[in-house]
């Protein structure tokens, strides 16, 4: 049990609040209604950030952990729920669920796409890489790299730079969510 | 990442490969989701490590869609929970 849970329970005595703070509480509660609501809200202006069993499978957590949480006082259980709810969403983020090239800094991108234009092999250390881009590296490594793979390159430089802009797109969603849910009553 | 989120990372307090991870996760984040992740640690700092493997659990079975995996991430996400609220 660490101090800091025990510490925040401590402050945290119903019947010490006044009645304006405990219906604070109660119209600022993250229910899974709620959460529910806040997802399709976003689905309609951020399509396909979140598939359908992606959305369930949120919903579905929080509605199994209120139950956990019920012996837990009003900011406890708020904060642990918006906690989960925003490390679901991070974990549900097209940088940790698609492709190999998923585990790609930014900043790798970009060293990528300019030893690609410059017809170089660049040597992507400890990644795991999907079979397509092992493809395009192991040309570089046989020296087989022809015009022929042009398409190819093309094809996989754009694939990266969608797979960036989808995890932005998904950056920006889940952050008007957050925003949403913590300050929405 | 929102600076009190890299300096609560920064203090100490978490082994090397819980900050690597959380800094890999969190780089750019923007506020409102760090900001509830920070307040998040800052109530269980001791599960920082805990709430790591989750995450990588949840990465998986959301990638793959796999309700089965996410179920069982629930079920004990719920357990440890409930263990913490009776030791209140």
């Amino acid at each position: 049990m660490s101090e800091s849970l025990r510490s925040n329970q401590g402050q945290e005595s119903v019947e010490s609040k006044p009645i304006s703070e405990i219906n604070e509480f109660v119209s600022n509660e993250i229910t899974p209604e709620r959460v529910g609501a806040a997802i399709n809200e976003m689905k309609e202006t951020h399509e396909s950030i979140l598939s359908n069993e992606q959305s369930e499978m949120i919903v579905g957590e929080t509605k199994a952990t209120q139950g956990a949480l019920e012996k837990f006082q009003g900011k406890t259980k708020r904060v642990i729920t918006l906690g989960l709810v925003g490390l679901s969403l991070l974990a549900a983020s097209p940088k940790w669920s698609e492709g190999a090239e998923k585990k790609l800094s930014p900043a790798e991108i970009e060293i990528i796409e300019k030893s690609f234009r410059a017809g170089k092999h660049y040597n992507i250390q400890e990644k795991k890489l999907s079979p397509e881009l092992e493809q395009v590296g192991e040309a570089f490594r046989k020296g087989q790299w022809k015009d022929e793979n042009l398409k190819s390159r093309e094809e996989l430089l754009l694939k990266i730079q969608e797979h960036q802009r989808d995890i932005d797109a998904h950056r920006r969603a889940i952050e008007e969510l957050m925003k949403q849910l913590k300050g929405g009553k | 990442m929102n600076k009190k989120l890299e300096d609560f990372l920064k203090t100490g307090r978490i082994s090397q490969d819980d900050y690597a991870f959380w800094r890999s996760r969190l780089e750019d984040v923007s506020f409102a989701v760090c900001d509830s992740i920070l307040e998040l640690f800052d109530l269980l700092p001791d599960k920082i490590g805990w709430l790591r493997i989750m995450q990588e659990r949840k990465e998986a079975a959301l990638a793959s869609k796999n309700n089965e995996a996410w179920e069982k991430i629930v079920e004990e996400e719920a357990s440890q929970f409930q263990a913490l609220s009776l030791s209140v």
